[in-house]
């Protein structure tokens, strides 16, 4: 018995520029249990076929002809074409697939990143930068190493110091590319879950085509399907119904939607009555295709949801409510402004103000009273993050360059007006933050302010900064003509 | 020790739902570890101002940038976090510095932001018909507030908060005109030179009299 090679095959769309389409992933499920996408262009689909015994002599041609009939069968990709890498890890496989011709060796920075994160899963921040990369390729020139092999064949104690833990990264995946150890963390494709519950009928005894039945069959099926939300904690908040009558080839679907989200039978069968009675009539004239046909099949699939809470209520609290409450609030907002207009804050250990916080998706927690601080109410708590000097508690989303001169802060200019200018009481200052020099490639981009809160004029108190080393005491601020940019206020 | 028996003794003879309903009340006052204390509908004083806010009404604190308005909100609120409940800070051009609030004890966690653009006030609408929160911050610019009825707005946003009974502080760069029947039941105003509130007007902007109505701090 023959066995093939421990193999991954890389199938990759050049022409394609929107995101794989989720029923030829599902498709590819059929050929292989291990499927991942890379959801960058160009865009590729991952096969593990790893571990798997068959008889077939000529695999390739073989993996060809099925990948050819699976993407004919999705019909919207069917003039889609597409190439196959075979290779022992995933990251030259796709190099086999972007190369057909003969995989190119030679040292190049997009060969380097498609070798490091073939499945473009790596975060930005993380990666190496392209001048960091072109830095690499520029040096190994130097040295005399012009190809992958040449890479491979550097003592890897010498790389991690010159190279950091990618490039010794990269030199181990080179050195493996023969063997089968793929270390690589596969984002691996899962098909979405579907909540379909159908019944179907002997076509000697069909369901007549009337409201009653109908909505007798259904309960039934909404009463499977109401269970099976409940123990995924959902609700539903829209639900298609395909009828099958008897002598036609398509279905008849019928979607009903929810205006608040139901989780048992009970609360859905008022809108399927509704729904159905509409749409019965409509079929009642001769006209119709459907008139005099009876049923043979109906289901029943959830196509949308939203999270569920437990339907007994607490005999203490009404968290169930308010939890109901608070996602039927965010789904408003959300549906009206957008997803990121809503959100809660959580703190960043980051110095430099506009990175020292993060929007994270809201979370209800039950603090309305029943969960209270140590505190007794009307005590005003200590204030944390002591060691740093008062933040303001406005903050502009960009720093406004403003001339200083001689204690005079002078706004820039708009279209209509000339800026405004405000003479300087009282600074207060320095704080100097230094931030990002781990991150920056040269001096210059480190992020190096002075901040000074300045009281103005007219009592106005605002927050901003100097570039580093313009001014180190609050004496010398008011004569530095420097730009003082001015980012936030304590309003 | 006490006996949780009695209360639920159902022996007795049934005496009315008000009877049962001050017997849940006990029950609940046991369990008042998990429970705490009922909402409170009392007005909360503002020391700063020497006043007291109003659940359920419009208090403006208007002033420049700068003057100290949002720094007095966000004390307020790190003082009676416990009485207010969740707090919805919403503006339609996001400015606030939430580090900054950390500074004064917020705990952000119950705090929801919402970036609200020209929608805005209808934002604040459904907070406070979600019956969640118990205060919102509201910070919309003149411009926004002015592309309707600005008083048609705020009597009926004044409606909402009077429904939730949470307090509503709309923050705005200048006082609304004194005088004029605008539904505010408390009008502040920062001053920057002593970085105190004035108080420009306190009463009642509502026609409901009893156990809301709001306090008065000469």
């Amino acid at each position: 018995m023959l066995r093939t090679p421990n193999r991954i095959a890389c199938i990759l769309f050049p022409e394609l520029h929107d995101e794989l389409p989720v029923e030829l992933c599902e498709l590819f499920l059929r050929l292989s249990p291990v499927v991942a996408c890379r959801r960058q262009e160009p865009r590729a689909l991952f096969l593990d076929f790893r571990g798997i015994d068959t008889e077939l002599p000529d695999f390739e041609k073989l993996l060809n002809l099925k990948v050819k009939a699976l993407v004919r069968r999705c019909s919207e990709t069917r003039a889609m074409r597409f190439r196959i890498g075979l290779a022992e890890n995933a990251g030259f496989a796709f190099l086999h697939a972007q190369h057909p011709e003969g995989l190119d060796t030679k040292l190049s920075s997009t060969v380097l990143d498609h070798l490091l994160d073939p499945f473009a899963v790596v975060r930005a921040s993380q990666k190496q930068s392209p001048g960091q990369i072109s830095a690499w390729i520029k040096l190994l020139t130097q040295l005399g190493i012009h190809t992958l092999r040449d890479f491979s064949l550097l003592p890897p104690g010498a790389l991690a110091s010159r190279f950091g833990k990618n490039g010794l990264e990269l030199s181990r995946r080179i050195r493996d590319a023969t063997s089968s150890a793929d270390l690589e963390a596969w984002p691996i494709f899962v098909p979405n879950e579907k909540l379909v519950e159908s019944k179907h009928f002997d076509p000697d005894r069909p369901l007549p085509s009337l409201l009653d039945p109908i909505l007798f069959t259904s309960k039934e099926l909404l009463d499977r399907l109401s269970a099976r939300l409940r123990a995924r904690m959902l609700r539903a908040t829209a639900i298609r119904m395909e009828l099958h009558h008897e002598g036609r080839q398509d279905r008849d679907p019928l979607v009903i939607r929810f205006c608040t989200p139901q989780g048992s039978a009970a609360g859905m069968l008022p809108s399927f009555r509704e729904r159905l009675a509409q749409w019965l009539q409509r079929t009642e004239s001769e006209d119709s295709p459907l008139y005099g046909r009876e049923i043979l099949n109906v289901t029943l699939e959830v196509t949308e949801t939203a999270p569920g809470h437990r339907s007994q209520r607490d005999f203490f609290h009404s968290h169930e409510d308010q939890a109901e409450s608070w996602d039927s609030l965010l789904s408003r907002l959300s549906e009206k402004m957008g997803r990121a207009a809503r959100f809660q804050v959580m703190p960043v250990e980051r110095h430099l103000p506009e990175k020292s916080w993060a929007p994270c998706e809201p979370k209800f927690t039950p603090k309305d009273g029943t969960a209270r601080s140590e505190l007794p109410d009307g005590v005003t708590p200590e204030p944390q993050l002591e060691f740093f000097a008062t933040r303001p508690t406005r903050l502009l989303r960009e720093p406004i360059a403003l001339e200083h001169e001689d204690g005079w802060l002078r706004w820039p200019d708009t279209d209509t007006s000339p800026g405004r200018r405000k003479r300087v009481l009282r600074w207060f200052g320095p704080e100097r933050i230094c931030e990002g020099w781990w991150e920056t490639e040269t001096p210059e981009q480190e992020a190096q302010r002075d901040y000074f809160r300045a009281v103005c004029q007219g009592g106005t108190q605002i927050w901003g900064y100097f570039e580093t080393g313009v001014a180190s005491s609050e004496r010398e601020c008011a004569e530095a003509p420097q730009r003082f940019y001015l980012q936030g206020y304590f309003d | 020790m006490f006996s949780v028996a009695p209360i639920l003794s159902m022996d007795q003879p049934a005496e009315g739902s008000a009877t049962l309903a001050s017997k849940l009340e006990k029950l609940r006052a046991i369990s008042g570890v998990l429970q705490g204390p009922p909402p409170s509908r009392e007005a909360l004083s503002w020391e700063q101002a020497n006043v007291s806010v109003p659940r359920g009404a419009l208090t403006e604190v208007s002033g420049p940038f700068g003057s100290g308005k949002t720094e007095a909100v966000v004390k307020f609120i790190a003082r009676h976090q416990d009485s207010l409940g969740r707090i919805a800070w919403i503006e339609d051009r996001f400015t606030a510095y939430p580090t900054g609030f950390l500074q004064h004890g917020v705990d952000l966690s119950r705090m929801l932001f919402i970036e609200g653009g020209a929608e805005s006030i209808w934002a604040a609408h459904q907070v406070l018909r979600s019956q969640v929160f118990g205060s919102i911050v509201l910070f919309v610019r003149e411009s926004t507030l002015s592309a309707s009825e600005p008083r048609v707005e705020l009597r009926r946003l004044q409606l909402s908060a009077e429904q939730s009974n949470a307090c509503v502080f709309l923050l705005t760069h200048q006082p609304r005109p004194q005088g004029a029947s605008w539904p505010l039941a408390l009008q502040l105003q920062a001053n920057p030179n002593t970085r105190k509130l004035d108080v420009l007007k306190k009463g009642t902007a509502r026609a409901v009299p009893g156990d809301r109505a709001v306090s008065h701090v000469g």
